[in-house]
């Protein structure tokens, strides 16, 4: 099957405000070969979105206000737009979804886009990020929920936990910086399996591959880096297999691994299987390695090596971000509930700008946390 | 269309927006707003451009727009200068009179301000204003009009607005770049102190406190002289990033919330009240407490009017506030903004809206539009087509050039 008929029949939604954030900046190449589709419940926020295909989940005759940020209410709302999204999806053969689990839409509507893809046989992906354990216990509970069923669904599902990816980020980051790693990421992760998806191989061929990696997979890594020629591709490989962080016991029990080599030209074919080569011989026995060969850059642009590693064993976070010992079970509770480093997440819309001093005081951050004020009954004011 | 009048353009390039306001003046009192426009600002953090194209592209779109509805073709526009760039002094200078037998000549007023202003600046900042205060000749202080006075030195007393000389540039370009020329550059707070202060607190001693999204701009005035200006980097969209951190939401709900539900004294509202979130996405925020909202906004306020304070305080003019804080800006339109600042300061406030132009009146009337809106008026005042500038009150605010330009 050659790549045109495959991305013709290939569907890319984001799916809410992260979603939607992360298919709008995808490059070019990409975005033609999956058409993405902003989906949300919001007028506003399809209204805003740069992408020229929107879907609005939820009837006309309700007011978004009133369905709420419950994930109850907006599978209700999604059931009544059932009829229209089947439409959109008439055609399609593989549907990749991107969004941001553990808000409202994202975990109410992704499950149910599944279910309704499978009926019609779709071939389904997830590509979703997992919360901060910071961002409380009822978000974290709302995620494993969509999870779930996400699994259920029988869809694949590589899911990206931002604690993980914050374990790699600075003290000083800046908030918004963090997050747009977490865009980042979903997007080197969306393009992969398009590259993937889309390479020339017998019909269908390249499905089975992506489905044996991602069904049932819990948590997934991406790392990437650039090569400024085809001699300097083993030595991506190794980088950016090592910014996955993954331990070589962690590494021999990963389920698969996608590996995409993004170049402006033909690459020759030593380099390719060398780079490849030193991620695989660290691999275990039982890891599928799926790689693919694309020419989407520009001629001026260096050379990418993208690798996503999903089934990658789960670890588990802390409020405060430290790791909890993998030793320690799931039910046992925690010892006690911890800060949060404030410094870091708290100047919200001025995180790239410089502070606003005085007297030795960051303006820019909240009166309220330099004070040490608890803002009653609220768990998130206090710390 | 044919227009008789002076055609007069402010230009507000704010944080949150940027208005452009024209004006036709068809008699020396007789201003007529005849075209405005609004645009969303993206460009700008905290009162000074940080991405110039999408500065240049809003100003663009609000040119056309008015160009279009008035059928005018617009060359210049006055535009409004604010960041925490700006720092204010007051200097002075004596210099001997030429002439003591025949008193202070214009010349000698002329040259004094000149020395007072001959402030040693850093090679990267420039003056927008010198704003002349009070003349002594010999003993005898708090002359408002020295000429003619006998004696044999002449003390002039400055207040000067200096500003970095890049961030200045910025906005000069972004207005060139849409294809406007720039006849003056006004702060911020004198332009809006135009639009909202009366003649009697300008006198009797009174604060205009201009609070935007990115900062506040104040100025003091006393004797209808301005004494003190300032600049601070906290604003309306600092209430809205501290609601969005405290009440966990976007930061469009927690603008919302704030327009919407927001008041400045959280004793007002009952522990019961909950809010409903004006967006779905964030599902964890159903049945926020409306006190708490109010608490954190109460919270950023009380600390920006103490700020306020401890400066006025430690310029020393606290006890020479005669009328009381003027507020103006979209942040004065915050629910019992006055009532949280008089208790804050101890000072009667009121909420400033812009008066004295007529023509679109229902477009215009809000804190929102003051600095356009004084913009206007300024270049009304001080516009180049004036002839007459002997104006006393020409005294207050006027820039550099066009006040030297009084006494040459
Ligand atoms: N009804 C309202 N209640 C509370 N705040 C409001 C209201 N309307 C506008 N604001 C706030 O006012 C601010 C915008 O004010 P304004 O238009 O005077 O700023 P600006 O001129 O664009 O900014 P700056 O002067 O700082 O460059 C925003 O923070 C906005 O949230
Ligand atoms: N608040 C916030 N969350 C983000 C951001 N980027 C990613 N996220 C994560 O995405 C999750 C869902 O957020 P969002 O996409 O806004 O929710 P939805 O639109 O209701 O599905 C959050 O719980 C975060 O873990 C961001 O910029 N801000
Ligand atoms: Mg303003």
């Amino acid at each position: 099957m050659n790549q045109q008929a495959e991305a013709g029949k290939s569907a890319l939604w984001g799916v809410g405000d992260q979603g939607i954030r992360v298919i709008s900046s995808l490059p070019e190449e990409v975005r033609l070969l999956v058409k993405p589709a902003a989906v949300d419940s919001d007028l506003q926020t399809l209204v805003c979105s740069p992408t020229a295909r929107k879907i609005r989940i939820g009837p006309q005759t309700r007011s978004a206000k009133e369905i709420g940020g419950d994930p109850k209410k907006l599978r209700e709302a999604f059931r009544e737009s059932e009829e229209k999204i089947r439409e959109k999806l008439s055609g399609t053969r593989t549907l990749l979804i991107v969004g941001g689990l553990g808000g409202g839409l994202a975990s109410g509507v992704i499950p149910d886009l599944c279910l309704c893809a499978r009926k019609m046989k779709i071939f389904t992906l997830v590509f979703a990020t997992r919360p901060f354990a910071f961002e409380g216990k009822k978000r974290n509970r709302i995620f494993r929920e969509a999870r779930e069923r996400i699994e259920e669904s029988g869809a694949g599902l590589a899911c990206f936990s931002l604690d993980r990816l914050v374990g790699k980020v600075d003290d000083d980051t800046p908030h918004q910086e963090v997050f747009r790693r977490c865009d980042r990421i979903l997007q080197d992760a969306v393009e992969c399996a398009t590259a993937y998806l889309t390479a020339p191989s017998e019909p269908g061929g390249n499905r089975v591959g992506l489905g044996n990696i991602f069904t049932g997979a819990g948590e997934a890594v991406m790392g990437s880096e650039e090569a400024s020629g085809p001699e300097d591709l083993v030595k991506s490989a190794k980088a950016a297999l090592s910014s996955l962080a993954l331990t070589a016991a962690d590494l021999a029990r990963v389920r698969g691994v996608l590996i995409q080599i993004d170049g402006s030209g033909p690459l020759p074919f030593r380099p390719v299987e060398r780079s490849i080569g030193s991620v695989s011989r660290l691999l275990g026995e039982e890891t599928e390695v799926l790689y693919t060969v694309t020419r989407y850059r520009k001629p001026e642009e260096k050379i990418s090596f993208r690798l996503l590693a999903a089934g990658v064993p789960e670890r588990r976070f802390r409020a405060d971000g430290s790791q909890i010992p993998v030793t320690m079970t799931a039910d046992r509770p925690e010892s006690r509930q911890e800060e949060i480093d404030f410094n870091k997440f708290t100047r919200g819309i001025f995180a790239d700008d410089g502070p606003t001093t005085r007297e030795g005081e960051d303006l820019d951050i909240p009166t309220f946390v330099r004070k040490g004020i608890e803002l009653d009954g609220d768990p998130a004011g206090g710390g | 269309m044919n227009r008789s009048g002076e055609i007069i353009a402010g230009l507000d390039v704010g944080t949150t927006k940027i208005c452009l306001l024209v004006a036709e003046r068809t008699g020396e009192e007789d201003i007529r707003v005849i075209g405005a426009a609004i645009r969303p600002s993206e460009g700008l953090r905290k009162g000074e451009v940080v991405n110039v194209a999408r500065t240049v592209e809003a100003i663009k779109n609000t040119l056309s727009q008015v160009e279009n509805t008035c059928e005018i073709k617009l060359g210049s526009v006055y535009a409004g200068v604010t960041g925490a760039h700006v720092e204010s002094y007051n200097s002075r200078a004596i210099l001997p009179i030429s002439n003591p037998s025949a008193g202070v000549s214009r010349k000698d007023i002329a040259a004094a301000v000149e020395a007072a202003s001959r402030f040693s600046l850093p090679s990267d900042r420039e003056i927008l204003h010198v704003l002349p205060q009070e003349f002594a000749v010999d003993d005898r202080t708090g002359i408002v009009e020295p000429e003619g006075i006998k004696g044999s030195r002449l003390e002039a007393n400055v207040h000067l607005v200096t500003g970095r000389t890049p961030a200045i540039n910025d906005i000069l370009n972004c207005v060139q770049q849409a294809g406007l020329d720039v006849e003056e550059t006004v702060l911020q707070q004198l332009a809006s102190s135009l639009a909202v202060m009366r003649e009697e607190e300008q006198e009797s001693g009174a604060v205009l406190i201009d609070i935007g999204g990115g900062t506040t701009d104040y100025a003091f005035f006393r004797n209808s002289m301005v004494r003190h200006t300032r600049v601070i980097s906290v604003g309306g969209d600092h209430v809205t990033n501290d609601i969005r951190i405290g009440m966990r939401v976007l930061v469009r709900q927690a603008e919302e919330l704030k327009k919407k539900y927001a008041s400045a004294l959280a004793e007002r509202v009952g522990d019961e009240e909950t809010l409903t979130l004006p967006s779905p996405l964030v599902p964890s925020s159903g049945g926020r407490s409306r006190k708490t909202l109010c608490r954190i906004v109460e919270l950023r306020l009380m600390e920006l009017f103490g700020l306020i304070r401890g400066d006025l305080e430690k310029a020393g003019l606290l006890q020479n506030i005669g009328s009381g804080l003027v507020l103006t800006g979209g942040g004065a339109l915050l629910r019992d903004i006055r009532e949280l600042a008089e208790r804050e300061t101890g000072l009667p406030v009121r909420i400033g809206l812009p008066r004295g132009i007529c023509g679109l009146r229902e477009a215009i009337d809000s804190p929102v539009y003051s600095t356009a809106v004084g913009l206007v008026k300024y270049g009304c005042k001080w516009g180049m087509n004036q002839s007459t500038l002997t104006d006393r009150s020409g005294g207050v605010i006027g820039g550099f050039r066009r006040w030297l330009e009084r006494y040459f």
